[in-house]
């Protein structure tokens, strides 16, 4: 059938370019420049690239920072959500309909138009060229999908666990932190991966907050790795790519169903 | 909006067990008070700062000065700006481009992956690699493929005999647009072939053998049987690729920077190169909230359809 062999074609097309990168970054410029559909030889192939964009290309550094900025944000949204996402499912408190709409109006108002005020309030916070300066905002916008997730999975439990466990006595800490929290395994891990994937290769405003480059995230330090090709040449900004992409794609094979069914309810949800 | 109802507070303990109200609503608000404190510092704040700027001719950073006060002025000169309404153009041709390939290709990849075709469990995730790419890096790889002269798809064209090889992919403002929009459209298709693959493993079993027994043609049954179950989430890839497609430019950011010219700059990134180009923070900012009213005239309309599609899935 025609659309079985497109599906060919299209997964072609898929994986072509990274690949190309990643046969392309263990061999010297001068191969592909000559042929680009030239295969490589064994004799001149060589991890260098790797070794220089690590080391001269100071991708090392710039993976520490990413590393250092995606945990504490992904720590960070896994406890305010589910402690959001759980007082807007099962508690009676004051400010509880503002939380909801301020939750929402984050949600769906367009980020890109955000950056210059946040910019601007950056500056008068002293937050400009720092880590926090990433890991807040980071955190403030994707908490609300979080809270959402994480709000229908409390949601979804039965009512007399809750009842059961105040009966025998427990404060409502505890029926928060030992009772429901252990409770939704599924969506600590779906909220997991919905913050990992957009703060790892989040761009933008990282490159608008972010002066020196030894505060470099992964991606803005790849551009300018790029930019640099004349000083390391070309295959060192292919090492980049590929360095850039492993962490993605080794989640997405280890986990493809966890990965595939996050990115489905984010789609749903958000 | 639509979704209010999904995050509105569920309905009030009904259980009649003794619970402890003063306790509850104490932990209530210790749990959503750092929400609220992160939404007030980088939310509201900026958005009331962003407003302030805005009535004023500001270029620096710090308080505006008293006599840089414009009042509405930045909101007329944007209203009146032809680039504003040209980049929002510009918007309109990515979705365009973006649902033709969504919609498209994704249904055509994703009745595959339903048909089990040989080998769909290695399709699946192959063609879903483009799709969680770090963005930087799929801007990068495509930039070098455009690159004249020794990009990829120069140096083969060349070698095929198609074209002298010195195309120009990124440098023509009449090509350019289509060149980046492909590219964003690559990443959108697998997000795409997995919503309507999921939408399409509600089709119920019975309803296909049963057309087959009946000797459908594989046309009368995608017509059918397959489109009436999925139309809903048709819709609803349709207004998450339309809302994408205006909401996010740092994929254009990085291949072109809006150029050459203007000719990829969309109303964001528009916004953006007034503010960190030309240091147009008043009029930037100004713009900005002309954009978000834009953009929330649309979006109603497009939120309808994406809960109609979302209640089905």
């Amino acid at each position: 059938m025609l659309g079985g062999a497109f599906i060919w074609v299209w997964a072609f097309l898929s994986l072509l370019p990274l690949l190309w990168v990643a046969v392309q970054s263990l061999r010297p410029d001068i191969e592909f420049l000559v042929d680009p559909w030239s295969l490589p030889s064994l004799d001149t192939l060589s991890v260098d690239s790797y070794l220089t964009a690590f080391v001269e290309g100071e991708m090392a550094a710039y993976f520490g920072n990413s590393a250092v900025v995606v945990a504490t944000v992904v720590a960070l949204v896994l406890v305010l959500s589910l402690g959001a996402g759980y007082a807007l499912s099962r508690l009676s408190f004051p400010g509880r309909r503002v939380t909801s709409v301020l939750v929402l109006a984050v949600l769906t108002f367009p980020g890109a138009i955000l950056l210059l005020p946040m910019f601007l309030v950056s500056y008068e916070l002293g937050l400009l060229n720092s880590a926090l300066g990433l890991i807040i905002p980071y955190t403030t916008f994707t908490l609300p999908l979080s809270i959402l997730l994480m709000k229908s999975a409390f949601d979804a439990l039965p009512e007399d666990v809750f009842a059961a466990a105040r009966i025998d006595g427990c404060s409502e800490w505890r029926v928060f932190w030992n009772i429901a929290v252990p409770l939704v395994p599924g969506s600590i891990s779906m909220v997991g991966f919905l913050v990992f994937m957009p703060v790892w290769e989040e761009f933008l405003w990282a490159f608008i907050a972010l002066r020196d480059s030894e505060r470099f995230t992964v991606p803005i330090g790849l551009v300018f790795l790029d930019d640099n090709k004349v000083l390391y040449g070309y295959n060192v900004g292919f090492a980049g790519m590929v360095l850039a992409a492993a962490p993605v794609i080794v989640a997405l094979l280890v986990s493809q169903r966890g990965f595939l069914r996050a990115v489905t309810a984010g789609a749903v949800k958000g | 909006m639509t979704r209010v109802a999904a995050v509105l507070p569920t309905r009030r303990r009904a259980d009649g067990s003794r619970a402890d109200p003063p306790a509850q609503r104490r932990l209530g608000v210790l749990l959503v008070a750092p929400t609220l404190l992160l939404i007030g510092v980088y939310f509201l704040w900026p958005l009331a700062r962003a407003f302030q700027v805005s009535l004023y001719e500001y270029t620096g950073l710090g308080s505006p000065a008293a006599d840089d006060f414009v009042g509405l002025g930045n909101y007329a000169r944007a209203l009146a700006d032809p680039e504003l309404w040209a980049s929002l153009a510009r918007n309109l041709l990515f979705a365009a481009i973006n649902l033709a390939g969504a919609l498209v290709i994704g249904s055509v990849l994703a009745y595959q992956l339903y048909r089990k075709i040989r080998g769909w469990r290695f399709l699946q995730i192959a063609v879903f690699i483009p799709h969680i790419l770090p963005v930087a890096v799929v801007a990068l790889l495509w930039r070098f493929i455009y690159q004249p002269t020794i990009g990829l798809l120069d140096s083969s064209m060349a070698a095929l005999g198609i074209g002298d090889g010195t195309t120009l992919w990124l440098g023509e403002p009449a090509l350019a647009s289509f060149a980046v929009g492909f590219v964003w459209a690559w990443t959108l298709v697998p997000f795409a072939m997995l919503i309507i693959f999921v939408g399409m493993l509600r089709i119920p079993e019975e309803l296909t053998e049963s057309a087959r027994l009946e000797g459908a043609s594989e046309a009368k049954l995608l017509r059918h049987v397959v489109l009436p179950v999925i139309a809903p989430t048709l819709w609803l890839v349709a207004a998450l690729v339309v809302v994408a497609s205006f909401r996010s430019f740092d994929l254009v950011y990085i291949m072109t920077a809006g150029g050459p010219g203007y000719s990829t700059t969309t109303a964001a990134l528009y916004t953006y190169r007034q503010a960190f180009e030309f240091n147009a923070y008043g009029y930037a900012s100004a713009l900005g909230f002309v954009i978000a009213v834009v953009l929330a005239l649309i979006l109603p309309f497009i939120a309808r359809q994406m809960r109609r599609g979302a209640i089905e899935l």
